[in-house]
């Protein structure tokens, strides 16, 4: 999947990403208890895309969010016993006040770590006037790097009716497999689309489209989300 | 006070800055009979080094589409249960390699044949600001 300079010949009218907080700390995570360890962050933000990170053993190496770490000393058992790290926007204060990004550490390794955890935070479209942090990153050009395009930006607002699954497709006709941010507003949380959230959710990406899969089957109620997806040109 | 959507605003934020070339990783599940219940797992993994980096992975399986993959998202989708066969991916970048590993196991009460395919895993890496 090269870079495709013809894609997009109107740079200087094409989009990329533009990061508007990071935040980052530390919590202790207890060995195997069955209580997950809940970390709350005041982002001041509207709920917008984010990638996120942790690691486990002071910084020599991280993982993203949404991934596990199975402990050596477990891993013959390693659907079981691993390290799981979630981490979303709460979308139904007042459960949680508005703006809180919550990450979700639940441990079932034998081992107890020092958890350190990075997230980021990317515009998405609509999000207005905004007050930022100051940074001191810049956005000059450098070689070694290419500031990934905005295709496209999509929100869609679905419902899908109980004991159904219902498929969303997007189009975007780019020719190749794009890389893709899908998240999902669950009403509960905005998160990065995973079946472990609220929703079974499955995105699959041909070269005209992403279709994106969401089942309500296992409910008798209907289902309702917006849907966030962005399509990036390299 | 920036507005975030005024074409004015583009130099005031830092950018998101990917690593051109992203990296494939083929995992090959080979052609085997499964015992009832019998799962195995099947792995590869890859240096991608660029520390400071977050990641977007896509996996293709066999014939069927190209994928969004992250850390252990595809366990149990019914889109992946063919017959008795039942197929997880999962795939995580961990800021020195990708780790991608599938899995295969049995629903059925009797043997089945597992006819061997690739699941190809693509990442793409994305320096963070951290």
């Amino acid at each position: 999947m090269p870079f495709n300079p013809a894609a997009i010949a109107a740079s200087s009218k094409t989009d990329s990403d533009k990061i508007i907080k990071v935040m980052s700390g530390s919590v202790a995570v207890p060995s195997v208890s069955g209580v997950p360890v809940v970390v709350n962050l005041d982002t001041a933000l509207p709920f917008t895309y984010f990638k996120g990170r942790y690691s486990v053993d002071g910084g020599a190496t991280w993982a993203d969010f949404f991934s596990f770490k199975v402990d050596p000393v477990d891993v013959i058992n390693s659907l079981q016993d691993r390290l799981d790290v979630l981490g979303y926007f709460i979308t139904n204060p007042p459960t949680e006040p508005a703006g809180t990004f919550q990450i979700l550490i639940s441990n079932f390794n034998s081992s107890s770590y020092t958890l350190l955890y990075e997230v980021m935070f990317i515009a998405k479209p609509g999000l207005g006037v905004i007050d930022t942090e100051p940074t001191d990153y810049g956005s000059a050009y450098q070689s070694g790097f290419n500031y990934p395009k905005i295709a496209f930006d999509y929100s869609v607002p679905i419902t899908i009716p109980g004991g159904v699954r219902q498929s969303t497709t997007f189009n975007h006709n780019l020719g190749r497999i794009p890389f893709i941010l899908p998240f999902i507003n669950s009403g509960n949380r905005y998160s990065l689309a995973t079946d472990t959230i609220d929703a079974y959710s499955e995105v699959t990406i041909d070269t005209n489209d992403v279709i994106w899969t969401i089942s309500n089957e296992g409910n008798f109620f209907d289902a309702s989300y917006t849907l966030d997806l962005r399509i990036y040109h390299d | 006070m920036i507005d975030i959507d005024s074409p004015a605003a583009a130099n005031k934020f830092s950018g998101f800055k990917n690593f051109r070339d992203p990296l494939d990783v083929v995992v090959t599940v080979p052609s085997v009979t499964l015992t009832p219940s019998e799962y195995r797992g099947y792995g590869n993994s890859a240096a991608m080094g660029n520390a400071n980096s977050v990641s977007i992975i896509l996996a293709k399986p066999g014939v069927l589409p190209w994928r969004l993959v992250n850390g252990f998202v595809i366990f149990n989708t019914p889109h992946y249960d063919f017959g008795p066969l039942q197929i997880w991916l999962s795939a995580f970048y961990d800021g020195a390699n990708l780790n991608c590993t599938v899995g295969i196991g049995n629903q059925d009460p009797g043997n089945i044949n597992v006819t061997g395919f690739d699941v190809v895993f693509r990442a793409q890496l994305y320096q963070a600001p951290f």
